[in-house]
């Protein structure tokens, strides 16, 4: 994992760390299961209940035998053919979906702008390259914040993270659907075939104060217009993990999303290295380390000829897609983190 | 005065305050901010700001003679304040004077226990005095104590004598039954149940000490959390003057004569003069009577018997209590003490004891 | 099916899981939660979906008769690990041993302490178990050896000492009986990692000795104070017996029977096992020795529900407890109280809520809400 800065220094000029703490205490004992023992207060209780839901509401049902371990660890039931976790020890390494809801609670007051786009993207549309906010829809209008007529793609995504509605795209504007809930209306400057989707998760590290990568994977899009096959149940995607000290790729990898049938195996070849990623993640980390310091976040980043943009940014980390190759949070920066945090 | 910047047990507490993270401990905080500026400076010239980062209220410049004592090695007030969060779960024993009463009854005298006016429920007779006083049959005389169950909070405590169904005290008189709305309103007042319980006479030894207040015997308890060994840390005996009008707290001219743990004898007695200056002396300033030197009448069976308690509650890491000695001399129980450290540390600093030190180091306090 | 009594609300518990906000009562439906997940029992989709919504495990569908009573009249497992928070701040002293035995002893017979051991320490009590290791002893005397904190677990010894010699008896597995020179007997805590503690052996009287003699066979009684009259109300009691299974206790969990007394009457009913061979028939007679159980009455059993009253007020800061007594010929002696008791033992008779003081409490206290969200409010 890169730091930008030898340990313990801090440029001049930037926000002091001040993510939240989640439990009463740092403890030494990073299991999954001692973990959920010690949630006891009403934010998290009420993530694990949510979480708790979910798991019993999927079809098939585990047999217990597998969904006791897999429950009282965090881990939603697809995640232990995904994962592989029979191995013991294994599930610690990977951050589990009940963390991956929690995690968002270390933002603490900065979690409104993360779950809200329109506010993040006028907020902080100069400190990060991101896709045009050309307008949205609010109660049955489409409301256009430059001039009207620009040429698309344009990709429509719910305006608060909460809700699940997949985004969509369109070739012009006229396309977009004026009913349902608030949604913003993003421009894409242009549309290949074979185009990639650059998932980047990025943490505070507290040894440095600085935003690290904690783990990044690249998606191939196989969409064409008025679909975005990368995030609903059921969605079948090919993934290859970057490793973020060069931007070299492995191999691409596919998985079906929630899916408990054995994971398709590794194609053999590894996936093309991402293009400029150096500048990219300089850009990304500089962009950061101006922005008040976030506790954790996920960019989306469509991949671009010279370098990338964002598409979206999220305080819920995808677990599946970023740890399809292996897990997060076995690196000494996740370590720190989690330590940190008490998470 | 040192100026050693670092202190013994790693407190600053105003670096602490940075670090609180949870609800509990930010009451704490508050709680302490609160008697800070209460407090009272005891015209001293104290050094607030001296005083505030190492967590002792104002009038400890004076109590404790800052201006010349090395204040590190003194238990400051935020840590006795949070000395009860030692026993976690259990600190409920020492808090709740009913369970405490019945705690200890297997080891030294306690108040009988004749009613509890719950918050939410009609009063309950707990003897067959108490509820023959109500029913209006005879029964025989009491004098009884009026008191919070939960020890800490702020309550009223006062002192009846119930003749015939009929009390009398506090400047009051009438029947038992308005006694139990009175208490009801104090109960409701102050979101607390009241204790009613027998009030122990003080025997000689301890009426010699004063015979104007109800005197203490007030003790430190622990143990060598590595062992799990007893120990007693400090005794004092409190004692009132004519000054503070049957109440023991120093600022208001109460004495503390501290107790040699080994032997029982009593050493110098230390109180506030008129003037807020700290004075030591061997006689009762308003009797002229002889304290230092004397000894704690049966001092060998009371330290057993204090060490006996720690040793059997097995589940208890620090106790602070107070103690009567009755007419035969047998020790007997008042209560939970308050966790005011003046009356040890006005003689010497508890920190100077390493058990002691060690205890509180190993309980994060 | 029997009828719901017209003080309980149909769809009771789905309302309670629904109620639960705070973070106390949201722990304990996540400790419901984690241990559904690993309940092996086989369900269907939908039974797994009621259960999960109505907040039982699913291995009370081996266990209690759903199809005889309406599911609204058991107490569930949600509700049972809520009960933990009736007693408040005073659990402590069912949870403590050693202070139960210090609140307990100055209102009715409970087993006298001989020593803790804690931190490689013994803390002596009375100096028997000096005599004990000096070999003083001039008649054997008999111990039983228990941890310190509650909540079940953890081994049990029962330490038989003379002047020369300690046979111990144990469910620890691998030393299930094995002898130490009196000199050595502290090497019984070589493997411990908790405190423990050594009391006097109970040797109960002859009716319970005759039920199963190769253990010590107590009754549980779950006491309950109407929030109302502050008057101590008995919910329901069970004779436990031990069985070869369960040797050398009489723990249900281990194989051990239940046996419903009457109440009122003192006569016990047939006998019941939640686990091992003996799961499955109701038991007229004792499985391994033929003795008689239905039928049978509780000697001096008025006394015995007199005494655990009396106690109850006496003690005015408890609020719910599942006592556990050894009944002696001519006493009682209160070994410890729980203040969750389990409630399997009692359930798989008939359900706990058909008692409408049991309701009033776990109502007063929250764990019985009669009105749902949507405001279908119980008129009774």
């Amino acid at each position: 994992m890169t730091l930008f800065l030898p340990k313990g220094t801090r440029p001049p000029g930037l926000h002091p760390a001040a993510p939240r703490v989640i439990y009463k205490t740092v403890r030494k004992n990073l299991s999954h299961e001692s973990r959920i023992g010690r949630i006891d207060r009403s934010e998290t209780l009420n993530e694990f209940h949510a979480f708790s839901e979910d798991f019993h509401a999927r079809r098939p049902r585990l047999d217990p035998e597998y969904a006791g371990p897999l429950h009282n660890r965090g881990f939603l039931p697809d995640k232990g053919v995904l994962f592989d976790l029979d191995s013991p020890g294994r599930a610690d390494q990977y951050l589990s979906d009940l963390q991956a809801r929690i995690l968002p609670l270390v933002n603490g007051t900065r979690q409104a702008a993360l779950r809200n786009r329109l506010l993040f993207w006028r907020l902080h549309r100069a400190s990060v390259a991101m896709a045009e906010l050309v307008g949205s829809v609010q109660g049955g209008r489409l409301v256009l914040s430059g001039e009207a007529g620009l040429p698309g793609p344009f990709l429509t995504r719910p305006a608060l993270t909460s809700d699940a509605t997949s985004p969509s795209c369109h070739a012009d504007l006229s396309g977009i659907d004026r009913d349902g809930p608030e949604r913003i209306i993003l421009r894409l400057p242009q549309w290949q075939a074979g185009q990639r989707l650059l998932r980047v998760a990025v943490i505070h590290d507290p040894g440095t104060g600085l935003p690290v990568i904690l783990g990044a994977t690249v998606i191939a899009l196989t969409d064409t217009l008025g679909s975005w096959q990368v995030d609903g149940a059921g969605a079948t995607l090919r993934v290859a993990q970057i490793d973020p000290d060069t931007g070299l790729c492995g191999p691409y990898g596919a998985m079906i999303r929630g899916s408990l049938s054995p994971t398709p195996p590794t194609e053999p070849d590894p996936a093309p290295p991402v293009a400029n990623w150096w500048a990219l993640r300089i850009a990304l980390t500089g962009a950061l380390a101006r922005i008040p310091l976030l506790g954790v976040a996920q960019f989306d980043i469509l991949e671009t000829a010279d370098s990338g943009i964002v598409l979206d940014v999220t305080d819920r980390l995808d677990t599946a897609s970023l740890q399809r190759h292996g897990p997060l949070m076995g690196s000494d920066a996740a370590i720190r983190f989690l330590k940190e945090f008490g998470l | 005065m040192s100026a050693t910047p670092t202190l013994p047990l790693g407190i600053d507490h105003k670096d602490y305050i940075k670090t609180l993270s949870d609800t509990e401990k930010h009451f704490a905080w508050k709680r302490y901010t609160d008697a800070f500026w209460n407090s009272d400076p005891l015209g001293g010239n104290a050094k607030a700001e001296f005083l505030f980062r190492r967590g002792f209220l104002r009038d400890k410049w004076v109590l404790y003679n800052l201006e010349r004592h090395d204040a590190e090695a003194y238990v400051s007030d935020f840590q006795a304040a949070e000395i009860r969060q030692a026993n976690g779960i259990y600190a409920n024993v020492l808090d709740d004077r009913m369970l405490l009463i019945h705690t200890l009854t297997g080891y030294c005298a306690v108040p009988r226990i004749h009613a509890l006016r719950g918050l939410d429920a009609d009063e309950v007779s707990l003897s067959p005095e108490w509820a023959a006083h109500r029913a209006g049959r005879p029964a025989a005389d009491l004098d009884i104590q009026i008191l919070p169950l939960l020890s800490g909070l702020q309550g009223r405590m006062e002192t009846v004598a119930l003749r015939g169904g009929t009390f009398t005290g506090f400047g009051k008189e009438g029947s038992i039954h308005r006694l139990s709305n009175i208490v009801k309103d104090w109960s409701l007042a102050s979101r607390v149940p009241y204790l009613f319980t027998d009030a122990f006479e003080q025997g000689p030894f301890m009426s010699g000490l004063f015979p104007g207040s109800k005197n203490r015997l007030s003790v430190i308890l622990t143990r060598d959390l590595t062992s799990w060994e007893p120990l007693v840390v400090a005794a004092v005996l409190r004692f009132g003057s004519r000054r503070s009008e049957g109440r023991l707290d120093m600022a208001a001219g109460g004495m503390s004569a501290p107790v040699d743990i080994q032997s029982g004898q009593v050493g110098q007695l230390a109180c506030l003069d008129a003037k807020n200056r700290v004075v030591h002396a061997k006689t009762h300033p308003d009797l002229g009577a002889r304290i230092a030197g004397l000894e704690v009448p049966g001092w060998a069976d009371i330290r057993k018997t204090l060490l006996r308690i720690v040793d059997e509650s097995s589940y208890m890491r620090v106790a602070m209590l107070d103690f009567t000695l009755l007419q035969d001399g047998s020790l007997a129980l008042l209560g939970p003490s308050s966790t005011e450290m003046a009356p040890y540390q006005v003689h010497a600093p508890l920190l100077q004891a390493p058990a002691f030190a060690e205890v509180l180091r190993k309980l994060a306090l | 099916m029997t009828a719901l009594p017209a003080f309980l609300h149909p769809d009771h518990h789905a309302a309670l899981i629904e109620s639960l906000s705070d973070p106390v009562s949201l722990k304990h439906l996540k400790r419901f939660r984690m241990d559904f997940s690993k309940d092996p029992t086989q369900i269907s989709d939908s039974q797994a979906d009621w259960l999960f919504a109505q907040g039982f495990l699913p291995e009370k569908t081996d266990l209690y008769d759903f199809g005889a009573y309406d599911p609204a009249l058991y107490l569930s497992d949600i509700q049972r690990w809520l009960t933990r928070e009736i007693n408040g701040a005073y659990s402590i002293v069912f949870n403590n041993k050693v202070l139960f035995t210090q609140v307990f002893r100055n209102f009715c017979k409970v087993a006298p302490v001989n020593a803790i051991w804690r931190n490689g320490r013994v803390i002596s009590y009375d100096g028997v178990w000096e005599q004990c290791v000096a070999g003083a002893l001039t008649q054997p005397r008999k111990f039983v050896i228990k941890p310190l904190g509650g909540g079940g677990g953890g081994n049990v010894y029962f330490v038989t000492v003379d002047a020369k010699r300690a046979v111990i008896e144990s469910n620890e597995k691998g030393r299930e009986q094995f002898t130490l020179p009196v000199a050595r007997l502290g090497d019984i805590f070589k493997t411990a990692h908790v405190p423990f503690m050594v009391n006097e052996f109970i040797y109960q009287g002859a009716y319970s000795q005759a039920l199963y003699p190769r253990t010590v066979n107590t009754v549980r009684m779950l006491v309950v104070r109407d929030p109302e009259t502050l008057q101590p109300h008995v919910v329901r009691t069970v004779q436990r017996m031990g069985t070869a299974s369960s040797y050398p206790i009489d723990n249900f969990t281990l194989g051990g029977l239940s046996a419903e007394i009457d109440v009122e009457t003192g006569v016990l009913g047939p006998a019941v096992a939640a686990a091992g061979p003996h799961k499955g028939p109701k038991w007229d007679f004792h499985p391994n020795t033929g003795e008689p159980i239905t039928g049978l009455v509780v000697p001096n059993w008025p006394d015995v529900i007199r005494k655990m009253k009396s106690l109850f007020l006496q003690i005015p800061y408890i609020a719910y407890c599942g006592f556990d007594l050894i009944l002696m010929d001519d006493d009682v002696v209160v070994l410890e109280g729980n203040s969750y008791s389990q409630v399997r033992l009692f359930q798989m008779h008939r359900p706990l809520l058909s008692d409408p003081v049991y309701v009033k409490v776990l109502k007063h206290y929250g764990i019985y809400v009669p009105e749902t969200l949507n405001g279908d409010r119980d008129e009774n």
